[in-house]
């Protein structure tokens, strides 16, 4: 049953939050400046991880009820999950239902296999991406009218693989891209001076030495330094990293430069391959879709999703016919609100998509979906979905739909809490 | 962190009083990029291409392309940064040596696989 699965994923994740580690930082730095260093790494990683707008925790596309018509690039780091209720939807021709959805990635199972904590940022960056790259999600559909044409429910597996383009850096042709860098490194550089100079100064008050000159000096001291580190309350640690928080801005621009034109230079766009297959419980038709997602961002806070793919409709009933449908979906989705404190994150998104879904042994669907979506927490969204569909084969009508959901990225629940 | 940095010198403060200067050397196996700042001026020098990058930072005499005066006055601590990028060069060699009393204060190797990597290395300086 849903609550006892979402009980249970519950009570791996309280498992793990015991065992988040923030950073690593204070483990791997023998000196305040490759500590300072670190800290400004791990702060600006964090956002970048908490507003990815292409990593999917709501259900799979292909469920009874799912609030979204494209699929993303990518699942979830580790684990997410989302419920959707018959009492969280309005009433219209397609049959409400319970939905309960689990998506794990490969590299959940490859931490479970080497016994690794998934948190542990070394083992995180530990040549460990490539198990990111796939995952599988599952969702199971419980009718809420039982004389529903979907009156037993369905079961929906998908797996996806991120497929990535590589480009060699080195090529002479790439390099005046590099160029570009260096208009931003003057102000990333100076910002640095500054935080490095104020946490100097909080860190002093612990310091005997009144000297401040010989203070500096003593943190670059190994022995000194930990002498510091180790009296560091997590209060000390979270001014601290409020302290690089107020000057994060230039840091992430210089990370997603960097990363923008490494990703330009490779030409590696976020483009996936997708298997998915909904086997109804009773009579109705049984689809298996495969596909391609394309996920890129447009410009700041914009992100555009394509869905390509061939669904095969399979009829269960005597009398139905088998349909071959080329389906094709738009999606852009824009991140409208974001918090300024730490950890940074997406307070609202809004998204809207297109589909087209043309095939054999009957008339072309479109649908139109517009979803508002707040996030009262990191890794916790609250989508609220209106679908316009053209036609329902099963009333010969169109039809509009309110759905809301919720959903769970819990390697973005973790990391927030680890904050 | 990716960046590994191996340190042979690695003082974090400098006291430089009238007529000293500081002799920066920054040697990249590839094509540096990077840039060298302080926390007034953003940057004092951008640093792009390959080779060997000199440049000094000086308390007194007259400043040019590749010297540059201390703005703070005595007594006031400026961090001054030099930033590097892993994207075209794999290792970085910093050199900062105190003159004229030829004094080593940071001699620092930087090494990198990843090339969106990128690294701050600050020196506390105070015009004494």
């Amino acid at each position: 049953m849903p609550k006892k699965h979402f009980i249970i994923l519950l009570l791996i994740v309280l498992l793990f939050h015991k065992v988040t580690f923030a950073d690593n930082c204070r483990q791997t730095s023998a000196s305040l400046s490759q500590y300072v260093n670190c800290k400004v790494l791990a702060i600006a990683t964090l956002e970048i991880q908490e507003t990815d707008p292409s990593r999917q925790s709501e259900a799979n596309s292909a469920a009874a009820n799912s609030t979204t018509l494209a699929d993303r690039s990518t699942g979830p780091d580790f684990i997410s999950t989302s419920l959707a209720f018959p009492g969280l939807a309005s009433k219209s021709s397609v049959p409400n239902s319970t939905d309960y959805s689990i998506g794990v990635s490969l590299y959940a199972f490859y931490s479970l296999l080497r016994t690794k904590n998934p948190f542990d940022p070394d083992f995180y960056n530990e040549n460990t991406s490539r198990w990111r790259r796939f995952s599988v999600n599952f969702v199971d559909s419980y009718p809420a009218d039982k004389t529903s044409t979907i009156s037993s429910g369905s079961r929906t597996y998908g797996a996806t693989f991120l497929l990535h383009g590589s480009r060699d850096v080195g090529d002479p042709s790439n390099k005046g891209k590099f160029v570009k860098l260096s208009q931003q490194m003057g102000a990333v550089s100076g910002d640095f001076a500054s935080i490095y100079h104020e946490i100097l100064s909080y860190l002093s008050k612990y310091s005997p030495e009144k000297d401040f000159g010989k203070f500096i000096d003593a943190m670059e001291n190994p022995d000194s330094f930990r002498a510091i580190v180790n009296r560091l309350s997590t209060q000390d640690e979270k001014q601290i990293e409020r302290i690089i928080g107020n000057s994060i801005t230039s840091q992430i621009i210089l990370m997603n430069m960097i990363s923008r034109v490494v990703a330009n230079v490779k030409q590696a766009p976020q483009f996936s391959a997708l298997f998915t297959s909904r086997i109804s419980k009773g009579s109705s038709p049984n689809l298996y879709r495969f596909g391609f997602v394309y996920d890129s961002g447009l410009i700041a806070h914009l992100n555009s999703t394509t869905n390509l793919s061939y669904d095969f409709l399979n009829a269960q009933q005597t009398g139905s016919r088998d349909r071959h449908i080329f389906r094709l979906v738009q999606q852009f989705q824009y991140a409208a609100l974001s918090t300024n404190n730490l950890p940074k994150r997406t307070i609202i998104t809004l998204t809207g998509s297109g589909e087209g879904d043309w095939g054999s042994n009957g008339a072309p669907v479109y649908r139109a979906n517009a979803k508002l979506t707040p996030s009262p927490m990191a890794g916790v969204d609250l989508p609220l979905s209106f679908t316009y569909t053209s036609l329902i084969p099963s009333t010969r009508k169109s039809d509009v739909k309110f759905q809301a959901a919720l959903a769970f990225d819990f390697s973005k629940i973790a990391h927030a809490l680890a904050h | 962190m990716s960046v590994q940095p191996t340190v042979h010198v690695g003082h974090g403060y400098v006291a430089l009083a009238t007529g000293d200067f500081l002799e920066y050397s920054l040697s990249p196996a590839g094509i540096a990029q990077g840039a060298f700042a302080c926390e007034h001026r953003k940057p004092i020098v951008p640093i792009n291409g390959p080779g060997n990058h000199v440049w000094i930072l000086t308390t007194t005499g007259a400043p040019s392309q590749k010297v540059f005066l201390i703005d703070q006055g005595p007594g006031l601590f400026d961090a001054y940064v030099v930033t590097m990028l892993f994207a075209q060069a794999q290792t970085y060699k910093l050199r900062i040596v105190k003159q004229p009393v030829n004094v080593p204060v940071q001699d620092i190797d930087f090494l990198s696989n990843t090339s969106s990597d990128f690294y701050h290395q600050p020196l506390m300086v105070e015009k004494i």
